[in-house]
C-alpha cells in the first residue's frame, strides 16, 4: 500500500511538472499547444539513451534532455511566425502525430514499437536513487523546482511581463515593441525544455521508454491537466495533474472489469472537461478563486486572457493580417 | 525649420473597392501638437494604423526622422520612437497596472537589471495619470475611465518621441476629461511631438497648435483653431454628417 | 508503374478526406469553433454502419447518416451554443469539443471493443490498362466528386449557401444583413456531419475501424482545412488529396508507417512558407 502510493505520487509529480510547464504556454503566453507530451517524450529518450550510453549521471540526462527538446521545440515554433491564435492548435496536433511516429518508428534510436529497456536509476553527486524514496523526493524536488522557475519569470521578470502582455492582447503588445514571434518561440523552448525533466525522472523510474503515452493522446492528457486545474496560475497545473493521476487509483478499487477501466477513466476526464467548460472554464483553480478571491486573484488571468482575444472593432486584422496571421 | 518628424506623401489605402484615404499628404514637425479632426469614418483610425505599421499603404510613403517606414512591423515602428494608442481600451488584463506600464519600457535582456529604474519611472507616469494608489490592482478590474488613463501612462512611459493617441477622451467626462486634457500640455512640454485623434472640440481647441481636418481620407483644412474654428464649411462637414 | 498505383490510390484516400474536410470547414466558417468532434461523428457513422451492415446496407447508410446529422444537431445546441451564449471563447469551444470527442471514442471502446473492426471487401479489383484498381477507390473517387459538386453547386445556387458564405467572409456582415446566424450554424453543423458519413464508410471498407480513427481523421481534417487556405473549401480539397497522394507515394521511400507522418510534415512545412494556405480565398472586393 505504501509503494502504490509513493508510485502514485511519483506519477503525479511527473505529470505536475510537465502540466505546469505547458501552462507557460497555454496559460501565460496564450499559445495552445498539445504537442507537450512530445517534450516530456524526448526527456524520457534522451535519459533512456545517455544511461544505455553514457552512464547514470542525472545532471548528465538533464542536460541532454533540456538540450535536445528546446531545439525539437524550434520546429513546433517555427510555424508560429505565421500561424497564431486557434490555428497554433491544429498544427501542434500535426506536430505531435509527426514526432510521435518518429519515436515509435525511428528503431536505431528509439528503439521502435519495442522501445528501450535496461535504463539505470539516476545517480546525483555520485549518490545512487535506488529506492522509489529516492525517486519520490527526486520528483518532488524537481517539481519544485519548475515551480519556482516559473514564478519568477513569470512575476519577476520582464519577459514574463511581455509573455502576459501577448496573451491578453496581441495587438496591443505589439503596439509597445514587442515581437510576438520572437516572444511565442522564448516560450515554447523554455516550456518544452522544463517539460522535458519530468520525461528525465519518468526514465529512470520506470526504467522503460516506449512511444506509449508520448504521443496525442498523452497531450491532450496534459491539455486536461492544466485546463481542469485552471490556466494561468501556478496552482492550477499541480491540482490538475494530481486530480487527473490520483482518480484513476479510485477505479482502482472499484469492481470493474479490467478492459473497462481505462475508457472509463477517459471518459470521465471527457465528461468534466465538457462540463467544465459549460459551468465554469477557468478550471479548478477558478473553483477556489470564486470561494476565497483575495488568494486567488490571479486565478482570473486565463479569463482575462479569452476576453482579450475578442475581436474588437477598429483592429487592423483584415488585410495585412490574414486569418493565419501572415502579411498579405 | 529642421526637417519635418514625420511626413506622409501620397499615402493611398483601400479596403475591397472602398478607397478609404484616396490620397493623402500630411507633415508633422517636431514638438507639435496637431489635431487629426474630421467625422466619424473620415479614415482617422486608418491612418494611424498606416503610420504604425498595422496596415501597409497601397501607394506613397510614410518618412519617420529621414527614415522611410515601408515595410517596417509594428514592433520595429516602435523601436523608432513612435507609440499609439488604440481607439478602444486594450490594456493587458491579466496583469497589474504597474506591470502595464513596465511592459512598454522593457526591451532586451538589459531591461533585466533594471527593473528598479523602471519601475521608479512607470510609478511616474502612474502618478501623472492618477493612478499611483492602484498599481497592484489588476487592469482589468480598473474602471473605464482609469483603463484609458492606463494606457496614456503606458504610451508616456516609453521613451517614444511621437506620440499617436486615439481619441483618449472619448468616453470620458468631468475630471477624467479635465485630467486628459490637462496631460497633453505636458507633454508637450516634455518636448514631446503628439498627434492626437480628438472629437471634444473644446480639448482640440485648448490643447493642439495645429489642427488637420480630414474628410474622406482627404485633408481638407489645415491651420490654428481660430482658422479653422471660423469657418462654416468645416462647421456643416463636421456637424452634419449626422454620423456623431 | 507502382507510384502511378500508388498515385491513384493516394488520390482515393485523398479524396475521402476531403469529404471529411470541408465539413470541418463549413463548421468553422459558421460557427468558429474548430470542430475536432468531427471525429466523433466519424466514429459514430462508422461504427452505426458496421453495425447494421449485417443487417440491410440500405439501413445501414441511412442508420449511420442519421446519427451523424443527429451528432452534429446536437453538438451544437447542447455544446457550443450554450458556451457560445455565456463567453465566445475560442479555448473553451475547442476544450468541450475535444472533451466530447474523448467522451464518444471510449463510449465506442467500451460497447464495440477497442480492436479492429472490418468490413469484407464488397468488390474486387478492376485493371485498368496496367493499374490495378480496387473498386472502393474508385467509388471513393466518384461519391467525393459528386458530393464535392453538389456542395458546390448548393453553396453558389441555394439562398442558404450563400448565407454560408457570407457567414465565411464575415460573422459582423451576417448580423447586419438579419441573416439568421445560429440556423446557418445549424444547417452547417448538419450537413458537415452529414458529408462526413460517406468518408466514413469508404475509409472502413479500405483500412478498416478503431476508437482511435476519430482523432487520426479530425485531426487531418483540421490541417488540411487549414493548410488550404482557411475559408477556401479548394484549397482544402487540394490539400487533402495532396495529404493521401504523399502518404501512398512516400511508400516507395520509406516504411508505410511513416506515410501521415511524411504527409503531416508536407503540409506543415506548406504552412511555414506558404501560411495563407495552398489556395488563398480572394479578399473580398
Ligand atoms: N481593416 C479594415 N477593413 C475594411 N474596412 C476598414 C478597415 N479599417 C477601416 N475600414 C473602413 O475605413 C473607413 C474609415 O475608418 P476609420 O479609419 O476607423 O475612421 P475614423 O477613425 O475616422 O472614424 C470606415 O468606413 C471603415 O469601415
Ligand atoms: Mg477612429
Amino acid at each position: 500500500m505504501l509503494q502504490f502510493t509513493i508510485n502514485l505520487l511519483i506519477m503525479a509529480s511527473i505529470a505536475a511538472i510537465v502540466a505546469s510547464s505547458l501552462n507557460l504556454l497555454i496559460g501565460y503566453t496564450g499559445v495552445f499547444s498539445i504537442a507537450h507530451a512530445i517534450f516530456y517524450g524526448v526527456g524520457a529518450y534522451a535519459t533512456a539513451l545517455v544511461s544505455l550510453h553514457w552512464g547514470s549521471s542525472l545532471l548528465l540526462a538533464l542536460v541532454v534532455a533540456l538540450v535536445s527538446s528546446g531545439v525539437l521545440s524550434v520546429l513546433l515554433a517555427l510555424p508560429a511566425a505565421r500561424v497564431t491564435g486557434e490555428y497554433f492548435v491544429v498544427v501542434s496536433l500535426a506536430f505531435a502525430l509527426v514526432a510521435s511516429t518518429v519515436f515509435a518508428q525511428w528503431t536505431p534510436v528509439t528503439g521502435g514499437p519495442a522501445g528501450l529497456v535496461g535504463i539505470s536509476r539516476a545517480t546525483l553527486f555520485g549518490i545512487g536513487l535506488n529506492s522509489n524514496e529516492s525517486y519520490l523526493v527526486l520528483s518532488l524536488a524537481l517539481l519544485a523546482l519548475v515551480t519556482v522557475i516559473l514564478y519568477v519569470l513569470i512575476r519577476h521578470t520582464p519577459l514574463g511581463r511581455s509573455l502576459q502582455a501577448l496573451r491578453d492582447d496581441p495587438l496591443a503588445a505589439q503596439a509597445l515593441g514587442k515581437n510576438p514571434f520572437r516572444l511565442r518561440l522564448t516560450a515554447v523552448v523554455i516550456s518544452a525544455a522544463l517539460a522535458s525533466t519530468g520525461g528525465v525522472v519518468y526514465a529512470g523510474y520506470i526504467a522503460f521508454v516506449n512511444a506509449d503515452g508520448f504521443g496525442e493522446q498523452g497531450g491532450v492528457l496534459f491539455m486536461a491537466m492544466v485546463i481542469l486545474g485552471g490556466a494561468g496560475t501556478l496552482s492550477g497545473p499541480i491540482i490538475g495533474a494530481f486530480f487527473i493521476t490520483l482518480f484513476p487509483a479510485l477505479l482502482e478499487f472499484a469492481d470493474l472489469p479490467s478492459q473497462a477501466k481505462g475508457p472509463l477513466e477517459q471518459i470521465i476526464y471527457g465528461a468534466a472537461l465538457v462540463l467544465l467548460m459549460l459551468v465554469r472554464p477557468s478550471g479548478i483553480a477558478g473553483i477556489f478563486s470564486a470561494l476565497s478571491p483575495g488568494h486567488w486573484r490571479r486565478a482570473r488571468a486565463v479569463a482575462g486572457a479569452d476576453a482579450g482575444r475578442q475581436p474588437v472593432t477598429g483592429v487592423p486584422v483584415p488585410g495585412e493580417y490574414t486569418p493565419t496571421g501572415g502579411a498579405a | 525649420m529642421t526637417s519635418p518628424m514625420l511626413e506622409l506623401t501620397g499615402v493611398k489605402k483601400s479596403f475591397g473597392g472602398n478607397h478609404v484615404i484616396p490620397g493623402l499628404d500630411l507633415t508633422l514637425n517636431a514638438g507639435e501638437v496637431t489635431a487629426l479632426i474630421g467625422p466619424n469614418g473620415a479614415g482617422k483610425t486608418t491612418i494611424f494604423n498606416l503610420i504604425t505599421g498595422f496596415l501597409r499603404p497601397d501607394e506613397g510613403q510614410v518618412v519617420y526622422k529621414g527614415e522611410n517606414l515601408h515595410g517596417v512591423t509594428p514592433e520595429g515602428i516602435f523601436r523608432k520612437g513612435l507609440v499609439r494608442t488604440f481607439q478602444e481600451v486594450r490594456v493587458f488584463g491579466g496583469i497589474t497596472v504597474l506591470e502595464n506600464v513596465l511592459v512598454g519600457r522593457e526591451h532586451g535582456f538589459r531591461s533585466w537589471r533594471a527593473t528598479k529604474r523602471n519601475t521608479a519611472a512607470a510609478m511616474e507616469t502612474l502618478q501623472l495619470v492618477g493612478l499611483d494608489r492602484k498599481v497592484h490592482v489588476m487592469a482589468r478590474d480598473l474602471s473605464y475611465a482609469e483603463q484609458k488613463f492606463l494606457s496614456l501612462a503606458r504610451v508616456l512611459a516609453s521613451d517614444a518621441e511621437l506620440l499617436l493617441l486615439d481619441e483618449p477622451t472619448s468616453g470620458l467626462d468631468g475630471r477624467s476629461l479635465d485630467l486628459v486634457t490637462a496631460l497633453i500640455p505636458r507633454l508637450h512640454e516634455m518636448g514631446r511631438t503628439v498627434l492626437i485623434i480628438e472629437h471634444n472640440l473644446d480639448v482640440v481647441r485648448s490643447i493642439a497648435e495645429r489642427i488637420v481636418f480630414l474628410e474622406s481620407g482627404r485633408v481638407i483644412a489645415t491651420g490654428t483653431g481660430d482658422e479653422l474654428f471660423a469657418r462654416q464649411d468645416l462647421a456643416d462637414i463636421y456637424f452634419g454628417g449626422g454620423v456623431q | 508503374m507502382l507510384a502511378l498505383q500508388l498515385l491513384v490510390n493516394g488520390i482515393a484516400v485523398g479524396a475521402l478526406y476531403a469529404l471529411a474536410a470541408v465539413g470541418v470547414a463549413l463548421i468553422f466558417w459558421t460557427t468558429r469553433v474548430f470542430h475536432i468532434a468531427h471525429g466523433a461523428t466519424y466514429l459514430i457513422a462508422a461504427y452505426t454502419f458496421v453495425s447494421l451492415h449485417g443487417n440491410s446496407v440500405l439501413l445501414a447508410l441511412v442508420g449511420s447518416t442519421l446519427a451523424a446529422a443527429v451528432f452534429g444537431w446536437g453538438m451544437n445546441k447542447f455544446v457550443y451554443r450554450p458556451i457560445q451564449r455565456s463567453r465566445e471563447s475560442f479555448f473553451t469551444l475547442f476544450v468541450a469539443s475535444f472533451g466530447t470527442l474523448i467522451i464518444v471514442a471510449n463510449v465506442i471502446s467500451l460497447w464495440a471493443g477497442s480492436g479492429p473492426k472490418a468490413l469484407p471487401p464488397p468488390f474486387g479489383r478492376v485493371q485498368i490498362g496496367f493499374l490495378q484498381v480496387t473498386w472502393v477507390a474508385i467509388i471513393a473517387i466518384v461519391v467525393a466528386v459528386v458530393f464535392l459538386l453538389g456542395l458546390q453547386f448548393f453553396l453558389e445556387k441555394t439562398e442558404t449557401g450563400v448565407g454560408l458564405r457570407a457567414m465565411a467572409d464575415d460573422v459582423e456582415l451576417v448580423d447586419l444583413l438579419g441573416l439568421n446566424r445560429r440556423r446557418y450554424a445549424t444547417v452547417a453543423l448538419i450537413l458537415g456531419s452529414v458529408l462526413v458519413v460517406p468518408a466514413a464508410i469508404l475509409t472502413t471498407y479500405v483500412q478498416g475501424l478503431t476508437p482511435q480513427a476519430g482523432l487520426r481523421i479530425a485531426t487531418i481534417a483540421l490541417i488540411v482545412s487549414i493548410a488550404g487556405g482557411v475559408g477556401s473549401l479548394a484549397g482544402a480539397v487540394v490539400s487533402a488529396i495532396l495529404l493521401g497522394v504523399v502518404e501512398n507515394v512516400s511508400t516507395l521511400y520509406v516504411n508505410a508507417s511513416w506515410g501521415t507522418a511524411v504527409g503531416f510534415s508536407v503540409l506543415l512545412a506548406i504552412l511555414v512558407f506558404r501560411p495563407s494556405g495552398v489556395i488563398p480565398r480572394p479578399s473580398a472586393t
